[in-house]
């Protein structure tokens, strides 16, 4: 046994997809919301998460079972977001990837939209700014309303540290929401 | 941004304002709800809207190219006849080729010039007369080399002189 993988008895193609689907349906989302958490992107985000599903179906392909799918599944989507920084800083040099995000198409948006459009702005500005951790408990907080225990477990730490963290995480949020003259909800 | 349009609870509650002091069920420091309603509302945006369908190839085996299987049997053996008979042949022919040139005598020492401008001279210099066809190869000779540099070229001059025997 390596890495906690072990070679596995064969498995037949039509079983061994099902699980797969399985596994997707499960875990897609929260792998998604940890590279997004990263990238602030949710196309990155997304390709970052199939590419991770991807790994983890050529790894079941060549005879591996993979203990803990779930949290091998996050550590990969981990090393894949951290692996487009460098990637990503080839693309677009010393620009960072946030910087087209703000560009607006030409098509006039009703006025609502475009009042929604400038807060969400500023609030990604602000979530970009906080530390990515936490960026991650409040992903997992308000993207997939995850209760304590179910954030506890996905990011390995316990249900006080949670609350501590995600407390100030809203807190540091807010401060700095007020500071840009964000005021009201859109 | 949004106003309030009412003095109703409802309309009140919508619009609260980050400035305005947080409600505090704890501690004092809680920021207010419209934090919360704000990342909702954010994320659920940032969300994809319709969840792909993971992105796999359907069958490793069927997604890749044919591999070729090694080979078993007479087509292994022929291959390897094959390369046996090409070192055979060329051993022997280095073999049999050595052997032909074992018997006979070393040709005159010096370099062979093929060029029409290059002729043979007698030792005082005059060109040498065109000889036979059946040639009298002395049993010594000396050929003295020279590479004349000149401005309009170079030129390589060999003088062939007949090496008198001395007799004994």
């Amino acid at each position: 046994m390596k890495n906690g993988r072990v070679k596995s008895t064969p498995q037949t193609a039509p079983t061994r997809r099902a699980d797969f689907e399985a596994l997707y349906q499960r875990h897609s989302r929260e792998v998604w919301a940890l590279a997004y958490a990263r990238w602030m992107n949710a196309d990155t985000a997304m390709d970052v998460a199939q590419e991770a599903f991807l790994r983890l179906w050529k790894q079941w392909e060549d005879g591996e079972v993979i203990l803990n799918p779930r949290a091998w599944l996050l550590r990969v989507a981990r090393n894949l977001a951290e692996d487009h920084a460098k990637s990503a800083f080839r693309r677009n040099g010393t620009h960072p990837p946030q910087t087209m995000n703000g560009v607006q198409g030409r098509e006039p948006l009703p006025l609502e939209s475009l009042e929604r459009e400038e807060t969400f702005g500023q609030l990604r500005e602000v979530l970009a700014r906080l530390q990515q951790t936490d960026r991650e408990i409040l992903t997992l907080r308000y993207a997939l309303d995850y209760n304590t225990d179910a954030i506890a477990e996905t990011l390995g730490i316990n249900a006080t540290a949670v609350h501590m963290r995600l407390s100030r995480a809203r807190q540091r949020l807010a401060d700095q929401l007020r500071a840009n003259g964000v005021h009201h909800a859109p | 941004m949004r106003r309030p349009v009412g003095k109703g609870a409802a309309n009140v509650r919508r619009t609260m304002s980050l400035l305005s002091p947080p409600p505090v069920p704890r501690g004092g420091a809680q920021p207010p709800d419209d934090v919360d309603d704000l990342l909702r509302a954010f994320f659920k945006a940032q969300m994809p809207k319709s969840w792909p369908a993971p992105d796999v190839p359907a069958s490793r085996r069927a997604a890749s190219l044919p591999v070729a299987r090694p080979v078993k049997g007479w087509p292994l053996m022929r291959s390897r006849l094959a390369v046996a008979a090409s070192v055979a042949l060329l051993v022997g022919g280095s073999l049999l080729l050595a052997e032909a040139f074992q018997g006979r005598p070393n040709g005159p020492a010096g370099p062979t010039i093929t060029n029409g401008k290059a002729e043979a001279l007698n030792p005082d210099g005059t060109p040498k007369a065109p000889t036979s066809p059946e040639i009298h190869l002395p049993a010594k000779i000396k050929i003295n080399e020279s590479l004349i540099q000149e401005p309009n070229g170079t030129t390589i001059k060999v003088d062939v002189i007949d090496w008198p025997t001395t007799p004994k």
